[in-house]
């Protein structure tokens, strides 16, 4: 098995009386895809806001390279190479599909203050390298043939994956999908998990919620099931598939897991 | 250099020159006032709206602007400083006031951070009331000094002494289109689109990296700075400064001035004080009606044109185009 990459030990929340999450660890290992499912009320939402820095832990702490993270902001978290994507697609409506993924390179745009108030010489270089960074982004996602449309008259399921492209877009070591392939039709179910696997070779490790399980399975190497906040089982697709608690817990029935690769 | 440019850097010339040769054409010196006022309430009303390019409403602008007149007119009053001074140091220190103002109102959004930054505004303005000394209390300040004479070697002394002098109109226009060129060239900036990614959706900005707290600080402050500029010009513009001028009904009538204009386009605020202001110039015979026809005003706008009356063309055109193309048929 590969080193971790981040590392969550004993991550417990509460909202007043209700425990969202229970004396949660587990560990994402360098280069692998994730995949966590649970029934509704089981806490992967409430996880991935607590690894993100939206809350912070009751109790516990996320170590990332080994460096505790807990309760950092969101924007120190992207700096380190966390990024996430919005089970609620969250994009920046008014503006173009460009101008989404334009807005995804703001750390690795080296554009100064005083040189795009002027619009110097030198910066319109360092614009015209941006753009061109941010259409190879777009080329890679399947949007660039859309590059002028505004984000919300995007069809919901390119909404969906100009998410996946922001997200990516912030050159993360470590990508965090909330449930980007529910609601989709089957083609742009293929093309996310096509985009999952590339964004994989490019050495990104990735951890997804899912509910959709047929779409899910195919894609991980690992899954883990939550149920009330507490891990109650951690294997590959097969062995999940298998397991007569998972199933008698959340999935109610043999699922077909036939793998898509 | 496309085309829609150069027409429009032309028109903007145009414009400029137009705005320049106005006390040529004006005799009347009351017309010069108005005019003069109206350039201080566009550097307040685009300041303004800058605030609102992060999707914020701030109510402790107008109260801001106040704090930038209060703190130039007491510097020269009472430390005796030239308007040259007094001014810069008075744009400066309403922005270090506003960071204190907006520390903690930035911890809210929405209608909560209206109402915080209300909050502040009522605060200052009631500093002004309860101190008397220094502000004057409600009677306010009076005698407020001119600005000082400015010698240039080889012409004519430039002195601001006397209000129908063209000097004057000069001094304001000169500032509101510094005030523009500056304010117009930090919204085309990078800042600009990080303030339109902070207005679409502040959760998102924060996952890809903005720190959207620090960003907005330095709009707000930016603006703030504005508006005192415009409250220093005002105070020494009209040499009394009263407490009730800054209280939140001309808050209200910068944002209508704003939002009716159109807050999404940078001339909106222009549009909209230029048409309010002389709106208000026509009704002079008829005070009562003024809150009247504004608000008619508003409500139509907000109906008909909700992204303000710089969208008239646009809606317009289509329709004019529809018409011209029936008329050909027959």
């Amino acid at each position: 098995m590969n080193e971790s990459l981040l590392e969550v030990r004993n991550i417990t929340k509460r909202f007043g009386g209700l425990t969202a999450v229970s004396q949660l660890s587990f560990d994402i290992y360098q280069g692998e895809i994730l995949g966590l499912i649970g029934p509704n009320g089981a806490g992967k939402t409430t996880l991935f806001n607590v690894i993100t820095g939206f809350y912070p832990p009751t109790e516990g702490k996320v170590l990332y390279k080994g460096e505790n993270v807990t309760g950092l902001k969101p924007h120190e978290l992207v700096q380190k190479g966390i990024a996430r994507s919005f089970q609620l697609t969250a994009l920046f409506d008014s503006l173009s599909v460009f101008q989404n993924a334009a807005m995804s390179r703001h750390l690795h745009t080296e554009v100064s203050f005083w040189g795009s108030l002027f619009h110097t010489l030198g910066n319109r270089e360092k614009e015209t390298a941006a753009e061109a960074k941010t259409m190879e982004l777009l080329k890679l996602t399947g949007l660039d043939n859309q590059r002028d449309v505004l984000a919300k008259n995007l069809s919901h399921g390119y909404q969906k994956t100009l998410n996946f492209t922001i997200a990516i877009g912030t050159d993360p070591e470590l990508l965090m999908l909330d449930e980007p392939l529910c609601a989709l039709n089957p083609e742009r179910i293929a093309a996310i998990q096509d985009l999952i696997f590339t964004v994989r070779d490019k050495g990104v490790t990735i951890l997804v919620i899912e509910h959709n399980m047929k779409a899910l399975f195919p894609v991980c190497d690992r899954i883990m099931v939550l149920d009330a906040g507490m891990k109650i089982a951690e294997g590959t697709p097969k062995e999940i598939g298998g397991n007569p608690e998972v199933i008698r817990a959340y999935l109610g029935g043999a699922i077909d897991v036939s793998d898509r690769r | 250099m496309n085309r829609s440019n150069w027409i429009k850097w032309s028109g903007l010339t145009a414009v400029t020159i137009i705005l320049f040769l106005m006390p040529v054409f004006i005799k009347n010196p009351y017309w010069m006032l108005v005019l003069t006022l109206m350039w201080i309430h566009i550097i307040v009303a685009e300041s303004f709206r800058y605030i609102v390019t992060t999707g914020e409403y701030s109510f402790g602008h107008v109260p801001l602007m106040g704090m930038g007149g209060y703190a130039s007119a007491l510097l020269m009053m009472k430390l005796g400083f030239s308007f040259w001074l007094a001014m810069p140091l008075a744009v400066l220190a309403t922005a270090l006031i506003s960071v204190l103002i907006y520390y903690p109102c930035l911890r809210t959004t929405g209608t909560f951070f209206f109402f915080a930054s209300f909050a502040f505004g009522e605060v200052m303005r009631l500093c002004w009331v309860r101190f008397r000394d220094p502000f004057g209390g409600s009677g306010g300040l009076g005698n407020i000094p001119r600005p000082d004479t400015i010698h240039i070697p080889g012409l004519p002394p430039v002195d601001f002494t006397f209000l129908s002098h063209a000097s004057y109109y000069y001094l304001i226009l000169v500032f509101m289109l510094l005030s523009l060129l500056v304010m117009y060239l930090l919204e085309r900036s990078r800042l600009g689109a990080i303030a339109a990614a902070i207005k679409e959706s502040k959760v998102l900005a924060s996952f890809v990296g903005i720190r959207v707290w620090r960003y907005e600080m330095i709009i707000f402050v930016i603006a703030s700075a504005f508006a005192a500029l415009g409250g220093s010009l005002y105070a020494h513009f009209t040499t009394i400064l009263v407490p009730v001028e800054f209280y939140w009904g001309l808050g209200i009538y910068v944002c209508v001035w704003a939002v009716v204009g159109g807050t999404g386009n940078f001339a909106g605020p222009i549009v909209g004080t230029v048409i309010f202001g002389l709106t208000r110039e026509f009704l002079r015979p008829f005070p009562q009606l003024v809150p009247l026809i504004y608000g008619l005003i508003l409500a139509a706008t907000l109906a008909f044109l909700p992204e303000g009356l710089i969208s008239l063309p646009q809606k317009i055109l289509p329709w004019a185009e529809k018409v011209i193309a029936r008329v050909k048929e027959r």
